[in-house]
């Protein structure tokens, strides 16, 4: 360094500390610019935080609370309900309460009644609007009324149609004592007519656009080598549709499993506890116990066991696929 | 949910030409009101604010030294220093709005056209149902949302309200303005009913604003009828009378099952049996089982339910739905009034409107209901101790006020609440053909207008049943204990369980309960409970 470069930078004046630190922020800014990583995350950033804020925060929350023996009860803010911290209490309860473990023995009880039922019917009716008919369209758009209808509307539909001196008895000429929803056995039998005269339309809507997604070079083919209908249906047409048979399945038993408007309608759970499902027993937990800790320790356990499941049947199909 | 934006009381009220005075001298705003010299006129001598316009109003007109004068006052002095709101948000059941909205009759002042002529103080209602309106005060409570000035709900929720810190002490208030409620002679008649309408821990936390006591009703020509009579009389070996206990309520509850009297095939018991609604028809029952009452607790605070009293109970209630309609566990009290009225059911003890909604002519002059003019009421039923009968009624749900701690106005909620539960106020509201508040107040009971819409023959059993009214469950944990034991009873009466083993469950879910609210005075508050519990029998 010769003596002048020296004294040309002894005579530079000093740098004030905020101006180094702006220009330290230029450059990292500028850094970004060419960075596409780091372009990326400050793009998704905002995204991210709320999503944090939406899932991350009421999930520690629910944890938090399920912790403790808290309820509004208490008379203190949610967040002091360290004050009754209970070393996870709420989820050994769990485990042994047996209005839990029945409520949700219904769910899959109704689950395992209504939605085969509905596959049934909707690939039925999916089967017969394959070939075109004289109003098909009309029908077509009749049949898809049902699921159009508000939840809870279709159960006051229901809780009318199935009172003693309602239209089903006088229909099927049953006497006026014969009672459905206040019935023990029946209860659960009138919401599953409900559920499935909602839903038929779903499954059949799906069915249908996975049926007409089968290429009809295939079925003539099939039938030029003297398949029959029936053959054509089980060898070429279901083995078509199994990826949309098991959406449709996915989307019905995951809706099944939260049934709530029609059963808190046609029989708010009863006769007794008859037609409690999961959902109306934790609204029930909820809002008449309020029993808020103990839910929300019930809530992440259901979450956690079903990601579980899920995950299992995500590695099960890829395994298969693989 | 309903919105009730009452800005159109004020086009309603130009209608009236008391109201097109009042607003002249307005000029049409929110600016210095009442006292103006034009109404001052119409109003009896000494009184200065009121209904006006029509025969009878001035049984409703008050002045400063009167409870809802003094209100009044209260909101012009808040008002003279700037403290008053423009509006208050109110939390009522949909049933109920109507009742304070709407005259009683064309041409008469609605109470809120009253309101709004003496104070400008808009109220804004916003309505629920009556099974849920609990729901959306907590919500409001816990989420501090503060959307309302007052809620309103059942009485028995006050315990769960106060424990969240969910309603003020309006303690101060009561004091200072002094409400005519404690009125022997007007408001309520004694301490103890005084206390469970308007106190809670003996602080005025809520206000009452209904009287649901459950009052027997019956088809009363259904038991003059010479059939009846005979096959009474055959079948029981006495003659068919209104039942005094529970033991001949029964009775007619099975001869009437199964029969036809002109009026299609019969049950013989009307009482509420489903969830929620059928509850207080149970404690109705267990009260009476001891002399000279069989308390839901014990004296250390421990449930009675699975004791062996607590179980005969439990059998009654469950055989007595042998003789309900085959629906009637899904029934809600409109459906139970509906049976009495279409002559299914010849008993119910239920809410006192049954008669205001199902006695009487409509404004067309047709009948309400085929129950019309053939309906009596009867003292409430009990059970004979020696020459004694420990007659019990129960007080469920009866609709209750209470001042949000969120309420930047409390202190004009609670005038507004004063001046709406006083009894001149109370009573112009019950003099409305509609809605939910029931009487209460002996002013009520003394009201021709009242009589008219509640019916003369109920005018002395219902203030008969009030003074042998116990209250339900109305402390911290009341609604998780309600449900349990409604849990527990339903599965009973649909035979899942044993009345005992539905006893035992009940039993072991309230002392569940109670240990976790040990610590926050459930003892204490079961044991104020019972104190409020009605003492005396009556002659056999």
């Amino acid at each position: 360094m010769t003596d002048a470069t020296a004294e040309t930078i002894t005579d530079t004046p000093a740098e004030p500390a905020s101006a180094k630190a702006n220009r330290r922020s230029r450059g990292y800014w500028a850094g970004v610019a060419h960075d596409s990583r780091k372009l990326g995350f400050w793009f998704v950033a905002p995204a991210v935080l709320l999503l944090l804020f939406i899932v991350v925060f009421p999930l520690a929350m629910q944890l938090y609370l399920s912790l403790t023996w808290w309820t509004p009860l208490d008379g203190v803010r949610w967040y002091r309900a360290y004050e009754s911290f209970n070393s996870g209490d709420n989820y050994a309860r769990l485990l042994t309460d047996g209005a839990l473990w029945a409520a949700l023995g219904r769910t899959v009880l109704l689950m395992a009644i209504a939605v085969p039922a509905q596959f049934l019917l909707g690939l039925g009716l999916a089967y017969l609007f394959m070939e075109q008919f004289v109003g098909r369209k009309f029908f077509y758009s009749i049949l898809l009324t049902p699921m159009m209808i508000v939840p809870a509307v279709v159960g006051l539909i229901f809780f009318l149609l199935f009172q003693g001196t309602g239209p089903v008895n006088d229909t099927l000429r049953l006497p006026t004592s014969f009672a459905w929803l206040t019935d023990v056995h029946r209860a659960m039998l009138a919401v599953i007519i409900a559920d499935t005269w909602q839903w038929t339309p779903l499954m059949f809507l799906i069915l249908l656009a996975g049926m007409l997604g089968v290429p009809a070079d295939q079925l003539t083919a099939g039938r030029l080598l003297g398949a029959s209908n029936w053959q054509n249906f089980c060898k070429i047409v279901l083995p078509r549709m199994k990826s949309v048979i098991a959406i449709a399945l996915v989307l019905r038993s995951v809706e099944c499993f939260k049934i709530f408007d029609v059963i808190f309608v046609m029989t708010k759970g009863g006769p007794g506890v008859e037609t409690e499902t999961i959902s109306l027993f934790l609204y029930k937990k909820t809002f008449a116990d309020l029993d808020w800790s103990y839910v929300a320790a019930i809530g992440l356990t259901i979450l956690f066991s079903l990601s579980l499941i899920a995950a299992r049947g995500l590695s099960y199909a890829a395994k298969r696929k693989g | 949910m309903s919105i009730e934006k009452l800005n159109s009381t004020r086009r309603e009220f130009l209608k009236t030409s008391t109201g097109a005075i009042a607003a002249a001298a307005l000029g049409g705003g929110g600016g210095p009101l009442v006292s103006l010299p034009l109404q001052a006129a119409e109003y009896a001598p000494g009184m200065t604010g009121g209904p006006l316009g029509f025969d009878g109003a001035e049984r409703f007109q008050y002045n400063s030294s009167m409870s809802e004068g003094r209100a009044i006052d209260g909101i012009k002095a808040l008002k003279a220093a700037g403290k008053a709101p423009k509006k208050l948000t109110v939390l009522l059941l949909d049933g109920t709005i109507d009742q304070i909205r709407k005259p009683f009759r064309e041409g008469a002042m609605s109470p809120l056209d009253v309101w709004m002529r003496e104070t400008g103080i808009e109220i804004e209602m916003i309505g629920g149902t009556p099974d849920d309106i609990f729901k959306k005060v907590m919500q409001d409570v816990t989420t501090g949302d503060g959307a309302f000035d007052v809620y309103t709900g059942p009485w028995n929720s006050t315990g769960d309200l106060v424990a969240s810190g969910g309603a003020i002490d309006c303690s101060d208030f009561v004091k200072k303005y002094k409400p005519d409620w404690n009125d022997r002679e007007r408001g309520v008649t004694d301490d103890a009913f005084e206390k469970l309408l308007y106190t809670y821990n003996n602080k005025n936390y809520m206000i009452g604003l209904d009287g649901d006591t459950l009052v027997w009703y019956y088809l009363r020509n259904l038991y003059e009828k010479p059939e009846v009579k005979e096959a009474f009389l055959k079948e029981a070996g006495r003659p068919i009378d209104v039942p005094n206990t529970w033991e001949e309520v029964d009775a007619i509850s099975k001869f009437f099952t199964g029969k036809d009297f002109g009026n299609g095939k019969m049950y013989g018991n009307g009482c509420l049996m489903s969830r929620f609604w059928g509850l207080p028809t149970f404690y109705m029952r267990f009260a009476s089982m001891a002399f000279p009452n069989y308390y839901f607790f014990n004296d250390e605070g421990n449930p009675n339910l699975n004791t062996d009293l607590g179980v005969q109970c439990a059998e009654e209630h469950v055989r007595s739905f042998e003789w309900s309609p085959p629906d009637a566990l899904n029934f809600t009290f409109l459906e139970g009034w509906n049976s009495l009225w279409k002559l299914q059911v010849p008993q119910i003890c239920t809410y006192t409107a049954i008669a205001k909604y199902g006695d009487g002519l409509k404004p067309d002059g047709t009948p309400k209901s085929k129950a019309t003019g053939l309906m009596g009421s009867h003292n409430p039923v009990g059970r004979r101790f020696g020459d004694k009968i420990n007659r019990r009624a129960v007080m469920y749900y009866s609709v209750t006020a209470w001042i949000s701690p969120k309420s930047k106005n409390a202190e004009a909620a609670y005038l507004f609440l004063q001046w709406l539960s006083s009894t001149r106020t109370f009573t112009l509201i019950m003099a409305s053909p509609t809605g939910f508040f029931d009487p209460f107040q002996q002013a009520n009971f003394k009201e021709p207008l009242v009589a008219a819409n509640y019916q003369p023959y109920a005018m002395k059993t219902i203030p008969y049943s009030i003074a042998r009214s116990v209250p339900s469950l109305n402390f911290g944990g009341q609604t998780a204990m309600d449900n349990a034991l409604d849990e527990e009873l339903q599965a009973a009466l649909t035979k899942q369980k044993t009345p005992r083993q539905a006893m035992d469950a009940a039993q072991g879910k309230w002392e569940q309960i109670i240990r976790r609210q040990r610590g926050k005075g459930i003892i204490e508050a079961i044991k104020a409970s019972r104190a409020t519990w009605p003492m005396g029998g009556d002659p056999a």
